[in-house]
């Protein structure tokens, strides 16, 4: 658990530093605009799946 | 009577040593509240340091060779660490030290009030800037020796042997990489934005007969709808997560895996999620060219490359466990399916079904969610699965839940007013654009999702799951009445940071559930109290129109 925290801990450090580019309209119906890979704003919920699906990929016991 | 004696002489010691270690403070302890400190008084006058003295990269290349010093000292000569740190641990902060780092301190922000080299003569200003060094250097090594007294702080350097000098080399070099970073990284971006550019246009020409491609400014798609790659697009981000997940796996849970050839598993991981980003970009201009480009550059763009992320690092966790060649975890092809069990599973599973469920139906919208009754489905699907699994839970409740429920509620809403969070929200005007049938469908479905499913899924994984699990390994050996004040406090923190701008809201209500649960050690009480919260907060949003509250 610890460790994962500590990986979780990682990767939102790294979050951190990414930042979504902002999307630029142009006129004349073609739409240019940037695609950033990683959206901060669904952090959360993205590393909260990571994390729980390590924990349960590493939770099997022997009975 | 001897072994009742000296069961209660080691039960005293145990908790002489609890308590010790509890209270008292070890050299990993000290560090930390050695950089709070430093933190704390470097802040205010970081812009007071005269950048052209050079004192910024002298502190920079300090703290990496701290860092690696303190890492590789500990790796390498860990009993010692763990020696220096319990003989520290009886001796007190030297406050001597401390008040002598105050005057030093002192000196040093007065000097730095002097006019720089340009201002004042040569000789004033060498003896200036010395002193101004002096009294930096005295601040630093006064503080440090308050936490760390002088001698154990000797014998942990001259303990450490040559450490030292590895330490200044990496750190020397780690700091000429980064100043030269600028040079190079422009270099870096532009092979790589090329390259999945490159990519992008040959996948498209798959799919699209008449491809615009302008490598001049990155543009690329149909006339219909194109978008430009920039730097940050072109799987960078990716590509450094994936990097962090993959070290960091590799190197937590060393002794899992075969080496040297799991190392191959990080570069497999960087390209893999680099070629997924080539295939995000593509889809994402199909979707626009189909005519949706509200979705492709709303809900999809911003999910795709985090529902990419987790699919590629949950398939590196996978492949590093499974894989023989990588994995040195002993053999279970002889046992069958039946001697393993896995509870972390059925507490956690349909809170993620309910998060991943979000991301794809996220991904598949404008803005208003359509495809939320997708979560239900799925929590629905998850909790039916696992239904064996929770027959030995108490599912009773009593009449305190639903208060404590509305309580919630009310604090819910008192504090989403004091944030003065706009009422106005996207669902108001999707559900706008909806025939009747549909719009009382959705809002039906979508109650019963914050009513029915979310309560149970949010109250296994935090309070059935986490509070026992941040205590033990073996959380199903404990009650769920067993916890502490630091497990309910992270477990309720997590809650309240899924709630987005309203954590502080989420984190109260996280405790007060807990305490729910924690009276009687019954699931059914936290469930109770979170599903009157959130169908007191449905009929709110319904009375009101305060769409923004869901």
């Amino acid at each position: 658990m610890k460790k994962i925290i500590g990986m979780l801990l990682l990767l939102i450090g790294l979050l951190g530093l990414i930042q979504a580019s902002p999307c630029r309209p142009e006129p004349g119906g073609v739409s240019t605009c940037g695609a950033p890979e990683i959206d901060p704003a669904s952090g959360a919920s993205a590393l909260a799946l990571l994390s729980g699906a390590t924990l349960i990929i590493r939770g099997r016991r022997k009975k | 009577m001897d072994v009742t004696r000296q069961s209660a002489t080691a039960l005293l010691e145990g908790s002489r040593l609890v308590s010790r270690s509890f209270l008292s403070l070890g050299l990993p302890q000290r560090l930390v509240l050695f950089a709070l400190l430093f933190a704390a008084e470097w802040s205010p006058i970081s812009n007071l340091v005269h950048k052209d003295r050079g004192a910024g990269s002298l502190l920079h290349l300090s703290i990496v060779f701290a860092s690696f010093f303190l890492a590789l000292g500990y790796l390498k000569e860990r009993s010692l660490f763990r020696r220096i740190s319990n003989e520290i641990a009886g001796i007190p902060i030297g406050w001597h030290y401390l008040g002598l780092h105050l005057v030093a301190f002192i000196g040093f922000i007065g000097l730095s009030y002097f006019p720089q080299e340009g201002d004042s003569s040569g000789i004033q200003a060498y003896l200036v800037a010395s002193t101004w060094y002096v009294a930096g250097i005295l601040a630093i090594a006064f503080a440090g020796f308050a936490f760390v007294p002088p001698k154990p702080a000797l014998r942990l350097v001259r303990g450490a042997g040559s450490l030292w000098i590895y330490a200044l080399a990496v750190a020397t070099i780690a700091h000429q990489l980064v100043s030269a970073f600028p040079r190079w990284n422009g270099l870096v971006w532009k092979t790589a934005t090329d390259l999945t550019f490159s990519l992008v246009k040959a996948f498209l020409q798959l799919f699209l007969s008449k491809v615009i491609a302008d490598p001049a400014v990155m543009t690329i798609g149909n006339p219909d709808f194109s978008i430009t790659i920039l730097p940050w697009c072109s799987g960078f981000e990716g590509a450094a997560l994936m990097l962090v997940f993959s070290v960091a796996w590799l190197c937590f849970f060393r002794r899992e895996f075969r080496f040297p050839q799991a190392l191959l598993l990080i570069p497999l991981g960087m390209l893999t999620i680099w070629l997924s980003n080539a295939v995000r970009i593509t889809v994402l201009i199909l979707i626009g060219v189909a005519g949706l480009p509200g979705i492709a550059m709303g809900g999809f763009h911003s999910q795709a490359g985090w529902i990419a992320f987790n699919c590629v690092a949950l398939g590196f966790v996978i492949v590093a466990q499974r894989v023989r060649w990588f994995s040195a975890r002993p053999s279970r092809s002889g046992l069958q399916d039946g001697f393993f069990h896995n509870p972390t599973a059925a507490y956690l599973t349909p809170f993620l079904m309910i998060l991943a469920a979000a991301m794809i139906s996220r991904a598949a919208s404008e803005g208003f969610e359509w495809l939320y009754p997708l979560r239900l489905v799925a929590a629905g699907a998850a909790l039916w699965i696992f239904r064996s699994s929770y027959k030995d839970l108490d599912w009773r409740f009593g009449w305190i839940s639903p208060l404590i429920g509305s309580l919630v509620f009310v604090i819910w809403v008192v504090l989403d007013k004091l944030a003065g969070a706009p009422s106005a929200g996207v669902i108001g005007t999707g559900l706008a654009a909806m025939p009747a049938a549909t719009k009382i469908t959705w809002l039906a479905l979508r109650t019963a999702g914050a009513v029915i499913t979310v309560p149970i899924a949010e109250e296994l994984a935090f309070r059935g799951f986490l509070i026992r699990r941040l205590i033990s390994a073996d959380f199903e050996s404990h009650g769920l009445r067993k916890y502490t004040y630091l497990s309910v406090l992270i477990s309720s923190v997590a809650f309240g940071l899924m709630h987005g701008d309203r954590w502080l809201a989420g984190t109260v209500a996280g405790v007060l559930y807990a305490i729910t649960l924690l009276t009687r050690g019954r699931i059914g009480d936290a469930i109770v109290a979170h599903a009157t919260t959130n169908a007191l907060l449905a009929a709110w949003v319904l009375y009101s129109g305060n769409w923004n509250l869901w």
